[in-house]
């Protein structure tokens, strides 16, 4: 296990706390402006942030031209949206049996799928119905078993089938997966000494959270799971094990079995409310209030927990385009790295892509413990920020590398007739950062393209002239340098390593 | 002037300047009042060595966290108790096996190394630790051990608590140090940055390959926007606190890193890389105070016996390699080791040869000066709590003992209140 990336805390108060400050935020953008989410291009961007990963110029023209109210249909109805990603990345000749090539595979996917939703849903449900391979282990032919099977993927695919399918659906669905059987232990859950760790953290960390059942609830579900386990790389209960007595289990009492279990805690009014903020703080911002949650436990209430329904109330709701929902996030690994190759347009066959997700802190199919992913400020410390300013340099000066094209960006500059240092900071500014700069950022960024000295005391309010860019040929030396360097100081500043 | 605004400068303060760049007075003065402490001290802005008659200045605290609730019963195993024997029926240390401490007491025979440092003295195990209403919850006890708060809320953790202003009220960037990439919640605050590293080689800012003369330019502007991110912004104390911290630690660790060679061989695992990686700061003079590292997977609900044996072979014999380099290189007098862990586990196995989770365990404490031996009284097996072991040591004592005899901290101030001390660091024999 010490090779595997360190288990942490969720720590979740802490997290509120340091969280807490967000919620009386402050403004990164410009302030003298009407708010960001009052423009329809900046709720689309936002928006293709939250529900995806990004998107570039085009696609955010595409979806703009749409309205919120159909982008919204359309990321949820991915069903009715064409998509041969599945054949696309087929062609990369991946092995999935290695844990690399398994989440090359899946980052690719983020990267060029045209249903975003659905990817970053599946993401959502492996940090919360967590299991890991370094637990559940990779397939391993042999010649006497040259096909065995791969849990990790099976699992994975399941989230992808039922991502927005009803949360009994989905809880039962992994109650009964072999990965989710190995890694909290049900398959040796034997009548008569039972093993209490998937009993625990149903409870805990997949349905209910702490202060909503005891220590004998945990106790008396572990009896009802007994039996549970798997044949053949498939879900099968083993009535041998099964302990048939009586237990009572969140007031109920009866001979309840491990579907029962299940059902009592999805009807549970906890259930609702957990669900509602693990997808509240997942997609709009951290520490909501019982009143930002009410559309989410009201949609989960009419609709028998349906996912979908709960997203559909979500991405509508005013809370969600208020002032407080923008920049309120930290951009998990995943969203920095997905997110970056996709507002760029760039081509990659994804490489380097998993070791990168990693030393960020994210490795997929893979969380550090059971509680998932903690987000939020645990994402950023030295090693991890040196990374992600580090991987948006590799995004903006890879050169004539086979495996990476960067967008060309001096055609840009031409394509865009941008004339002047402005304009350019302008343009690149819309694309990663929704052109939400503040003065002093437009500053620093056309002090180091113009190498001007940084003045802090720079006079307010007086615009400089427009700097031209050096005529050609020498344009494309510059921009090679610092229009390169520019883009790169956008991405690596601190409102890029916000969602 | 305040540790952050402070940090700041020192961290930039040549680069910015050297750059000639227009900064108001008042930071001048502190970049004059960095370079001057710098001049006065050998190597770099290491608090060693400093002729202050403090007798605490120049000591390191290594946290060793067992992530997961560790099996006190079959680490420190109460061999002389039949108890523990009816308790046990498959995942049992049989008597003949275990490495007797004496004759009730042995430890788990993966821990070879560490029953060394038993027999040379400088190993102290403190029993039954725990703490009132056991959280039988991963997260919420460690919360609870990680903030030294019995309801495991608080805004930060408490070594961060321990080296942001009390340990070292100069603000030293290397105070507090994790081996990992990922930041300990006990050594997190909203506004003060512990480095976290999983790996020296990559502990750099990148430049563009191309174009190394544009690289002071580029880091310039970087600087410019986090220091101009507006302070009320979401999720800015840390993003800033972070960037300034890391910059100014990425160059003193690359000479510490240079400059060390292990002077053992250290066994090949994370772990080990890890603890090599605190050798490394430690023998080059950082000025770390408090180190911290994981070793996970102690979570033995199935297949416990092999695991746990495994897990106890490397914390064991990543430990003694620490401590053998440390010893070779004249730092081992400087530094103590703890470890602690969430939970133990239920007194009773599972039928998964694993074990649930349950409640107090012990801790070790290494040292060169420490009084080995045991602390604390044990848990008894006889009188259960539901089947777990009743705590009979607030961690908080080990805390307050760890606070104020080595390191010359304020427990009381620090832990809101006063926690009997042990005397594993005291005149006295041990129990």
């Amino acid at each position: 296990m010490q090779t595997q990336p360190m288990r942490r805390a969720s720590f979740l108060s802490l997290t509120m706390a340091l969280q807490a400050a967000v919620a009386a935020a402050a403004c990164s953008y410009d302030r003298a402006k009407p708010h960001p989410l009052t423009s329809r291009r900046t709720q689309i961007a936002h928006l293709l942030r939250r529900a995806g990963f990004g998107a570039s110029k085009e696609l955010l023209d595409e979806y703009e031209a749409l309205g919120i109210t159909r982008a919204v249909d359309r990321l949820l109805d991915y069903e009715q949206v064409p998509d041969d990603v599945e054949e696309r990345v087929g062609k990369l000749g991946l092995n999935l049996r290695r844990l690399a090539d398994l989440q090359r595979w899946w980052l690719w996917r983020m990267v060029y799928t045209k249903r975003p939703l659905q990817e970053k849903m599946v993401l959502f449900w492996h940090g919360l119905l967590v299991s890991a391979s370094s637990t559940v282990g990779l397939p391993n032919p042999t010649p006497q078993n040259p096909n065995p099977p791969h849990y990790m993927l099976d699992q994975h695919n399941f989230f992808r089938e039922h991502a927005l399918a009803d949360f009994e659906t989905i809880v039962l669905g992994i109650s009964r997966d072999p990965a989710m059987l190995i890694y909290l232990d049900s398959r040796t859950n034997n009548k008569g000494k039972p093993n209490e760790n998937y009993a625990r953290e149903l409870f805990e960390l997949f349905t209910l959270g702490i202060g909503n059942y005891t220590e004998t609830d945990v106790r008396e579900a572990a009896r009802a799971f007994t039996g549970w386990g798997i044949l053949n790389g498939k879900f099968a209960f083993r009535s041998n094990n099964h302990d048939s007595d009586s237990k009572t289990v969140l007031g109920k009492t009866g001979p309840l079995d491990g579907k029962d279990v299940v059902k009592l805690a999805v009807e549970h009014p906890a259930a609702a409310r957990y669900l509602s903020r693990r997808l509240f703080e997942f997609f709009a911002y951290p520490g909501p209030s019982e009143r930002d949650l009410e559309p989410l436990v009201r949609a989960y209430v009419a609709s028998k927990g349906s996912v979908k329904v709960m997203l559909h109330a979500l991405f509508t709701s005013p809370a969600f385009y208020s002032p407080k929902a923008y920049r309120a996030l930290i951009k998990s690994p995943v969203e920095l790295v997905v997110g970056g190759l996709r507002s760029l347009s760039i081509v990659t066959d994804g490489n380097s892509l998993p070791g990168v997700t990693t030393r960020m802190g994210q490795a997929l199919f893979n969380p550090p413990n059971v509680a998932g992913w903690p987000g939020g400020s645990h994402w950023i410390n030295s090693s991890t920020w040196l990374q992600r300013v580090n991987f948006c340099n590799a995004l903006l000066t890879a050169r004539n590398d086979s495996r990476t094209i960067v967008p060309a960006v001096d055609k840009m500059i031409e394509r865009h007739g941008l004339k002047t240092m402005e304009a350019t900071v302008e343009f690149f500014g819309d694309l990663v950062l929704d052109g939400q700069l503040s003065p002093a950022m437009r500053q620093a960024l056309l002090d180091y393209m113009s190498d001007r000295q940084a003045t802090t005391a720079s006079p307010r309010g007086v615009p400089a002239a427009p700097r031209a860019l050096p005529p050609p040929p020498s344009r494309t030396a510059f921009a090679d340098r610092k229009v390169r360097g520019m883009v790169y100081l956008l991405m690596a500043s601190p409102e890029y390593q916000l969602a | 002037m305040s540790i952050l605004s402070r940090r700041i400068f020192i961290q930039d303060g040549f680069k910015v300047v050297s750059l000639g760049l227009a900064l108001p007075h008042i930071f001048t003065r502190a970049v004059q009042a960095a370079a001057e402490e710098a001049g006065r001290e050998p190597g770099v802005l290491g608090v060693q060595g400093e002729a202050t008659g403090d007798p605490y200045a120049g000591r390191t605290l290594i946290v060793v966290q067992m992530a997961g609730g560790n099996d006190g019963l079959n680490t420190v195993v109460p061999y002389g108790e039949s108890l523990y024997y009816q308790h046990r029926k498959n995942l049992r240390v049989a008597e003949e096996d275990v490495l007797r401490l004496d004759d009730h007491f042995g430890f788990h025979p993966a821990m070879g190394a560490m029953k060394a440092l038993w027999d040379a003295g400088m190993l102290a195990v403190v029993h039954g630790v725990g703490y009132p209403n056991p959280s039988f919850s991963h997260f919420k006890s460690m919360d609870i051990w990680q903030t030294a708060n019995p309801d495991g809320k608080a805004d930060e953790g408490w070594l961060a608590k321990l080296v942001k202003g009390v340990v070292d009220k100069r603000g030293h960037p290397f105070a507090g140090f994790a081996a990992g990439g990922t930041l300990p919640p006990a050594l997190m605050s909203p506004d003060y940055p512990v480095p976290a590293v999983d790996n020296a080689n990559t502990f750099k800012l990148l430049p563009d390959p191309r174009y190394a003369v544009d690289a002071p330019a580029r880091q310039n502007a970087l600087v410019q926007l986090y220091n101009t991110y507006p302070g009320g912004a979401p999720f800015a104390q840390v993003l800033k606190s972070t960037q300034q911290g890391t910059l100014d630690s990425v160059d003193q660790l690359q000479r510490a890193h240079a400059a060390y060679t292990p002077a053992v061989e250290y066994p090949q695992n994370g772990f080990a890389a890890g603890l090599k990686l605190l050798a490394e700061t430690i023998v080059g003079g950082l000025g770390v105070k408090v180190g911290y590292i994981t070793i996970g997977g102690f979570d033995t609900h199935s297949g416990q016996q092999n695991q746990h044996a495994r897990l106890l072979q490397t914390l064991s014999d990543g430990l003694k390699a620490f401590w053998d380099d440390l010893s070779a290189q004249g730092k081992a007098d400087d530094v103590m080791i703890m470890t602690w862990s969430e939970f133990g586990r239920r007194v009773s196995e599972n039928g998964s040869n694993g074990t649930d989770h349950g409640t107090a365990g012990p801790q070790f404490i290494i040292g060169n000066s420490i009084r080995g031996g045991h602390w604390g009284e044990p848990a008894g097996l006889a009188n259960l709590d539901k089947g777990n072991l009743r705590f009979t040591t607030d961690f908080r004592s080990v805390y307050s003992t760890v606070m104020d005899g080595w390191l010359g901290a304020p427990a009381e101030k620090l832990l809101g209140a006063r926690f009997p001390t042990l005397g594993f660091l005291g005149p006295g024999q041990a129990e």
